[in-house]
């Protein structure tokens, strides 16, 4: 592959990066083709060691997204940087998707229970009406509403926790040395 | 035992050839696949993250070749990071000779 295509394909790669890291690793990758070419080496060559540049653009985006993750975790944070460590290899599909579902399974369902409790009066309203039968169980729904508050607060901090697994497992999987291609 | 040391490799390799005299991005990547195979364009990446971790210091230095290259330097963080990879693969290292110690010995009494 020759020089300029290599160099445009990652640039066009790396377009979400901020620019000042876009700027640095293009920097990098065309010092990289400068020596290899003054070694003797040809513009195909250095391409070829390099592995396909979609390939080192995704090693990229997804060593930065966790980074982004890890600094400002957040639902919109955890879910790029996990699906970019997805992107990397059949793989990772399996071993990051995996452990992401599983993690995340707990505390959403924690606050889908705790939604629907918070929302029992309503739901009872709806499905008893205005009727004795409505009055004669709405003594429950404190229970159920406090008990519905708590576990709202109880998800969130799961939620952290969970944030917190999650970037800690995306970080082991990222470093874990690959041969050859992935 | 903790499986950090599958992580720590890497950045090891890096480590020890910084820590003798200061690099630039080429040189590593040329020492370290010699040694193993690594996706070369991968190292980059790994390079710019120990940067941000304080792990070295980078500096541009002009050379005959051609443009200024961009050199590593090793930071007190970095040698100290070194010192901690290096002990956890000698662990690593003592415990798996061990294991093959004894299973070598089991193999030869029976």
């Amino acid at each position: 592959m020759r020089k300029t295509d290599y160099m445009a394909s990652l640039e066009s790669k790396l377009s979400n990066l901020p620019k000042e890291e876009r700027l640095e690793f293009i920097a990098d990758y065309e010092e990289h083709f400068t020596i290899g070419l003054a070694n003797g080496r040809t513009e195909d060559e250095i391409a070829e060691s390099l592995g396909k540049p979609d390939k080192v653009a995704k090693e990229i985006v997804a060593q930065y997204n966790l980074e982004v993750a890890h600094n400002h975790p957040s639902m919109k944070t955890i879910l790029r940087a996990s699906f970019a460590a997805i992107s990397l290899s059949m793989f990772n599909l399996i071993f990051v998707l995996g452990p992401f579902v599983a993690i995340m399974v707990i505390p959403i369902s924690l606050a889908i229970v705790s939604i629907a409790l918070i929302l029992s009066p309503l739901l009872l309203l709806i499905q008893e009406g205005f009727s004795s039968a409505f009055w004669i169980q709405s003594f429950l729904l404190i229970g159920y509403v406090g008990l519905g508050m708590i576990l709202t607060v109880g998800s969130l901090k799961l939620l952290q926790l969970c944030y917190a697994l999650i970037i800690r497992y995306l970080n082991f999987n990222l470093n874990i040395v690959r041969g050859g291609q992935a | 035992m903790n499986a950090q040391w599958k992580k720590g490799i890497l950045e090891l390799c890096v480590l020890l050839l910084i820590s003798n005299k200061d690099r630039y991005g080429y040189e590593l990547v040329e020492e370290i696949s010699k040694k193993f195979t690594i996706s070369e364009g991968g190292l980059y990446p790994l390079l710019r993250r120990m940067t941000k971790d304080e792990l070295f210091s980078t500096y541009l230095a002009e050379s005959k070749e051609g443009p200024p290259r961009k050199y590593y330097a090793i930071t007190e963080k970095g040698e100290e990071m070194k010192e901690k990879l290096l002990y956890d693969w000698n662990d690593l290292k003592h415990g798996v000779n061990q294991f093959i110690q004894e299973e070598v010995d089991q193999i030869e009494k029976n």
